[in-house]
């Protein structure tokens, strides 16, 4: 029974994959109604980290939309080596950090997000706690940029301490600076401290 | 008692501390309390941001402003002096010219290169150069984009895919058509259009 279910599994997803795989290579060739449905099935993960990054829900819109020209804009250089979602992944974030250094002025801001700024796209995140979900993502809106971005790309989206300094353009020093300080102020923030 | 220092503890929490190391760590936590609570605690906090949802839904629909053919608002003014402006006039001219030209069909605006006198006309003879030539001007802009201010990025971002859109269309046509010299001119000022925006793009940026 167990094997069965693995094959079954294992067959769904080579299926989406393939199906996925067709997509892209659709919109490759241009056709519009296939870009729709890579917008589609990829806008909500792309949101949600454009949000975290920025801890602000206008230009995390902007954000978007500069992710999906880029994306259409690049999308022949896509070879299929990774996932599309992969790909498209990166291109977020080296948009949401090129963003980030071309404004390097603008002051950090203690979060302002709504509550309904951070509605679930997906339909079983893990922290179970509405309630303990809100006050983390509050708390990581509230930090500093840097380490803000730094604690993003580690914690949530599961970057290694290399591949992070490789994004941020820093030292692994450096990153793990953040991160340590990330944490700090998340616990003092949540009262775990 | 001497407690582990912060990053002493953050590596022991993210496993990268020496197994010597790590020992030396376990064996201060199983005696100091305040230090067990914060190991505790920061792997908790590990865990619950490793368990946020990895999608988001944006509060209104991207889609008629994230798509290229939609076209979108611009984001705040230009923030340098007047070459900037000059510049953006001379992309939003540009950018004018082509649409107009594309909302009319291609019955105005730029017309294909001049032949030869006396050499015959061949509708559609320009277009591999002119797309191999935009290839070439793209790869360059993509390598200069980040000299200039993000405006700038955007703004002929958006306008290119505008274009492009507008070559993917004609090229369906094409594909039903390929005799068709008035489809073939139309792809040839297309793809001229394309190349104008990307040499005035690369003179905005060289200019700094």
């Amino acid at each position: 029974m167990a094997q069965r279910q693995t094959t079954d599994s294992r067959a769904i997803e080579e299926t989406a994959g393939a199906a996925a795989d067709q997509v892209v290579r659709r919109a490759q060739a241009g056709e519009e109604g296939a870009f729709d449905a890579l917008y589609d099935a990829h806008v909500g993960r792309v949101y949600a980290l454009c949000l975290r990054m920025t801890a602000d829900r206008r230009a995390a819109e902007e954000l978007v939309q500069d992710v999906f020209v880029r994306a259409w804009r690049r999308l022949d250089t896509f070879r299929g080596a990774s996932a599309f979602s992969t790909w498209l992944h990166r291109v977020t974030v080296n948009v949401a950090l090129d963003a980030r250094k071309k404004d390097e002025r603008r002051p950090d801001q203690l979060s302002a997000l709504p509550d309904d700024a951070l509605r679930a796209g997906d339909r079983d995140p893990t922290v179970g706690d509405p309630g303990r979900r809100l006050a983390l993502e509050r708390a990581v809106a509230s930090l500093p940029h840097r380490a803000r971005m730094a604690i993003v790309l580690y914690a949530i989206e599961g970057y290694r301490y290399e591949e992070v300094a490789e994004l941020m353009d820093v030292s692994v020093g450096t990153v793990k600076s953040h991160i340590h300080r990330a944490r700090s102020l998340l616990l003092e923030r949540l009262g775990d401290a | 008692m001497t407690h582990p220092d912060e990053t002493r503890l953050n590596d022991y929490v993210d496993d990268l501390l020496t197994a010597a190391d790590a020992a030396a760590v376990r064996h201060h936590l199983a005696t100091c309390e305040p230090c067990r609570r914060t190991v505790e605690a920061t792997r908790r906090l590990g865990a619950d941001l490793a368990g946020l949802p990895r999608e988001l839904s944006p509060q209104r629909d991207l889609r008629p402003t994230t798509l290229p053919r939609r076209g979108r608002r611009f984001r705040r003014g230009l923030r340098t002096g007047v070459p900037l402006r000059a510049a953006a006039t001379i992309l939003v001219v540009l950018t004018a010219g082509a649409l107009t030209w594309l909302a009319t069909g291609g019955r105005d605006g730029p017309s294909a290169p001049a032949a030869e006198p006396g050499a015959p006309v061949v509708p559609g003879v320009a277009i591999q150069p002119y797309a191999e030539a935009g290839r070439a001007l793209l790869l360059t802009f993509e390598e200069r984009r980040s000299d200039g201010p993000p405006e700038v990025a955007r703004l002929v971002d958006r306008n290119l895919a505008a274009v492009d859109v507008a070559i993917a269309e004609l090229e369906r046509a094409r594909a039903a058509a390929p005799e068709d010299p008035d489809l073939a001119r139309l792809m040839e000022d297309r793809y001229r259009t394309r190349l104008q925006l990307l040499r005035g793009a690369l003179a905005l940026l060289s200019e700094g």
